[in-house]
């Protein structure tokens, strides 16, 4: 029997994975943050915002050594934890679409709802792409600008859009995402680095919490109780 | 030992104990105040820049001290408003004592409070933002404290801190520019922009008084009453000491296409909007929890509009101002907690009607404190109400109409939350407030009557805080 090779060490993962670099990491975070504002679906949300966090280690391994990108991937899978144990204690692992029920019946999964978010979030998307040479804050590099007004932007429209506790953590996380390459790329303290991820834990923490304390989400409406 | 270590340390050994016999409401309620009165007789007795002993060992309180690679330092202006909060937060736990609050916020209070004091010792002062959001996340836990149900008042108000920090980053970025190119004015304008646009966010004048609004209408009333008390604090704190370190960000502009909307424009006319929005709405709230809520966002709007005055107004006004809003949202919160109480978390006026009549003291201290929140004559918040009157009229009599009409608008929700108070009972078998409802309702009534007769009471606070502030003169 062949020997197993040995795992590669950190820096040459991130170096084969620069191949990705450009892009396709623009892309993964990208479709992962629209998908992670527009779904309603909970688990969906949360592939999507792991999706966004290994393709934020692959934009922040261009900036800085490879042990702090592999901490945003940590940070976001802890956070992605914390909301998934949150939704099984708060009742919502029981149906793969937790969509609104109304006088006992459950409304189609492409709830009306979900087609407006899609719209705005391809609308977002949009204006966004359009204004890309325009873009603000010249002291950016390319690729690390255009991804911090896109998760900055996607932030602000999941928290107008976003009533529940998850989708509103959900945008603050986004925010605080772009915040973190704004710091990447600025001011790469490691304790300020350190002082936003633990931010980014106890927020992911509280809104676990009331994720909880909000129960049901179709508990609450007529007809609905379990 | 630095005065830090003690502001730091104090709060986390008794929030411990409290935390021990949270199960006992007396001892823990015992606890939890003296160790918050003895917090601020303290800060408020020490010398900033002089040394003084505690506990057999002397404490230098200006000193820096190095934490987790951050430093902190407690200046005059820090120590006195940490004084003001862990005095109100003393306040906020004898209420609690007899209106429950939640086991957890006698702890979770001083927790807070010693965040706050990170918050307002941290060196940068660009850090504080995210500090400011740090306190406001522990804060959701004794918000929501264990209800069932809504989450908007524990949820909203995390937005505009977390939308903050980053421009605060940005413009402490611009800052450190400024020396590599020191003929180009861009750079600095650049970061009084950003921060300018970060003090707008945590300062929140209309419209963006939406979190503060949710939180006093679902919070539990004593400890939302702190917290809106700390939050507009801390945040006139952190105003003061980037002015102090940054004399450039007076007269900022927001945006170059637009020199005239500064950050003071949009305070004044912003805590005008907030003043008559929250007027026009408590005027037709069928809900005595909603009406306090505008009531206390009516007060800030004067706050908003005495910052906003700038060298017309002064530190004493935003002080008198905020001092006696904190005055009035504890004994009025008070009242509310009671009230909600008894009428089983319901506060609508079909659930609150009749209570009055059981409960004479909590209502007439909710009742009086919301009117000392619309700077009513005869209650704490006419003297700084007037002063900003005056202030107001004395350029455009309009400006101080509008004010004026928003506490009308008060008044008017006012009486008809007497009218649901003192309306037919629905329930005959509740029961009369005991004598420590009594006891502490009478306190607080005091506590507003007494400066309406007796406004020298203010001279000293003021004087002491004019001190603190004084190394900024005419604000904005």
């Amino acid at each position: 029997m062949q020997p197993l090779p040995p795992f590669p060490d950190l820096e040459t993962l991130f170096a084969q994975a620069q191949q990705l670099a450009g892009l396709p990491t623009l892309l993964i975070i990208g479709v992962g943050t629209a998908v992670a504002v527009a779904a309603l679906d909970w688990r969906l949300a949360l592939a999507a915002l792991m999706l966004v966090y290994v393709g934020l280690a692959l934009l922040t391994a261009n900036l800085l050594p490879p042990q702090w990108a592999l901490l945003r991937v940590i940070t976001g899978g802890f956070a992605a934890l914390i909301w998934y144990l949150s939704a099984q204690q708060a009742g919502w692992g029981g149906r793969f679409l937790p969509f609104r029920h109304s006088q006992g019946v459950q409304a189609r999964p492409l709830a009306s709802t979900t087609l407006f978010r899609s719209l705005m979030v391809l609308t977002l998307a949009l204006w966004l792409v359009v204004l890309r040479p325009r873009l603000p804050l010249p002291m950016l590099p390319g690729d690390a600008r255009f991804a911090i007004f896109w998760l900055g932007a996607f932030g602000l429209l999941g928290l107008a859009l976003g009533a529940e506790a998850l989708q509103t953590g959900i945008a603050l996380l986004l925010w605080l995402a772009a915040t973190q390459l704004v710091v990447a790329v600025l001011q790469p303290a490691p304790d300020l680095i350190w002082l936003l991820s633990s931010l980014e834990l106890l927020l992911a923490l509280a809104t676990g919490y009331l994720m909880i304390a909000r129960g049901p989400l179709w508990a609450d409406e007529p007809g609905g109780q379990e | 030992m630095s005065g830090v270590v003690v502001i730091f340390t104090l709060p986390l050994l008794a929030a411990l104990l409290v935390y021990l016999l949270r199960r006992w409401p007396l001892p823990s309620t015992v606890l939890a105040g003296l160790a918050a009165l003895t917090l601020g007789w303290l800060l408020w007795r020490w010398p900033n820049d002089e040394a003084v002993r505690f506990l057999g060992r002397v404490v230098r309180v200006d000193a820096p001290v190095v934490l987790l690679d951050q430093t902190f330092v407690l200046d005059a202006a820090a120590q006195w408003v940490l004084g003001w909060l862990a005095l109100a937060l003393a306040g906020v736990y004898l209420g609690a004592w007899r209106a429950a609050q939640g086991r957890t916020f006698f702890p979770f209070g001083l927790v807070l409070w010693s965040l706050f004091a990170a918050a307002l010792t941290i060196r940068p002062l660009w850090l504080a933002p995210i500090l400011l959001t740090v306190v406001m996340v522990v804060a959701t836990f004794v918000i929501q404290a264990g209800r069932q149900g809504s989450t908007r008042g524990a949820l909203r108000p995390l937005w505009l801190p977390v939308l903050a920090i980053p421009l605060f980053l940005m413009a402490a970025w611009y800052v450190g520019q400024t020396p590599l190119d020191p003929e180009s004015s861009l750079t600095l304008r650049t970061a009084g922009q950003l921060a300018s646009v970060g003090l707008l966010l945590l300062l929140a004048p209309w419209p963006l008084h939406g979190p503060a609004f949710s939180l006093g209408e679902e919070g539990p009333p004593l400890v939302t009453a702190w917290l809106l008390i700390a939050l507009p604090a801390a945040a006139v704190t952190l105003l003061q000491g980037l002015l102090v370190q940054f004399e450039w960000l007076q007269g900022a502009v927001l945006s170059y296409a637009l020199p005239t909307v500064r950050l003071a424009e949009l305070l004044l006319y912003g805590g005008m909007a907030t003043c008559l929005w929250a007027g026009l709405a408590g005027a037709v709230q069928t809900n005595v929890n909603r009406l306090w809520s505008y009531a206390s966002l009516f007060a800030y709007g004067a706050v908003l509009i005495a910052l906003g005055l700038g060298a017309r107004g002064s530190w004493a006004l935003v002080w008198l101002l905020l001092i006696a809003r904190g005055v009035a949202m504890v004994v009025s919160a008070y009242g509310l907690a009671v009230i909600r109480q008894r009428a089983g978390g319901q506060t609508d006026f079909t659930h609150v009607q009749g209570l009055g009549t059981r409960l004479p003291w909590a209502s007439a201290a909710f009742l009086l404190g919301t009117l000392s929140l619309a700077g009513m004559p005869l209650t704490a918040g006419f003297a700084g109400q007037w002063a900003l009157m005056q202030a107001l009229g004395s350029t455009d009599w309009l400006q101080a109409v509008v004010v004026l009409a928003g506490a009308v608008g008060l008044a008017v929700g006012v009486i008809r939350s007497l009218s649901a108070l003192l309306g037919p009972l629905r329930n005959l078998l509740l029961e009369r407030e005991d004598r420590i409802i009594i006891v502490l309702a009478g306190l607080g009534l005091l506590a507003i009557l007494l400066p309406a007769f007796y406004p020298t009471v203010w001279q000293k606070p003021l004087s002491a805080v004019v001190a603190a502030f004084s190394s900024v003169a005419g604000g904005l």
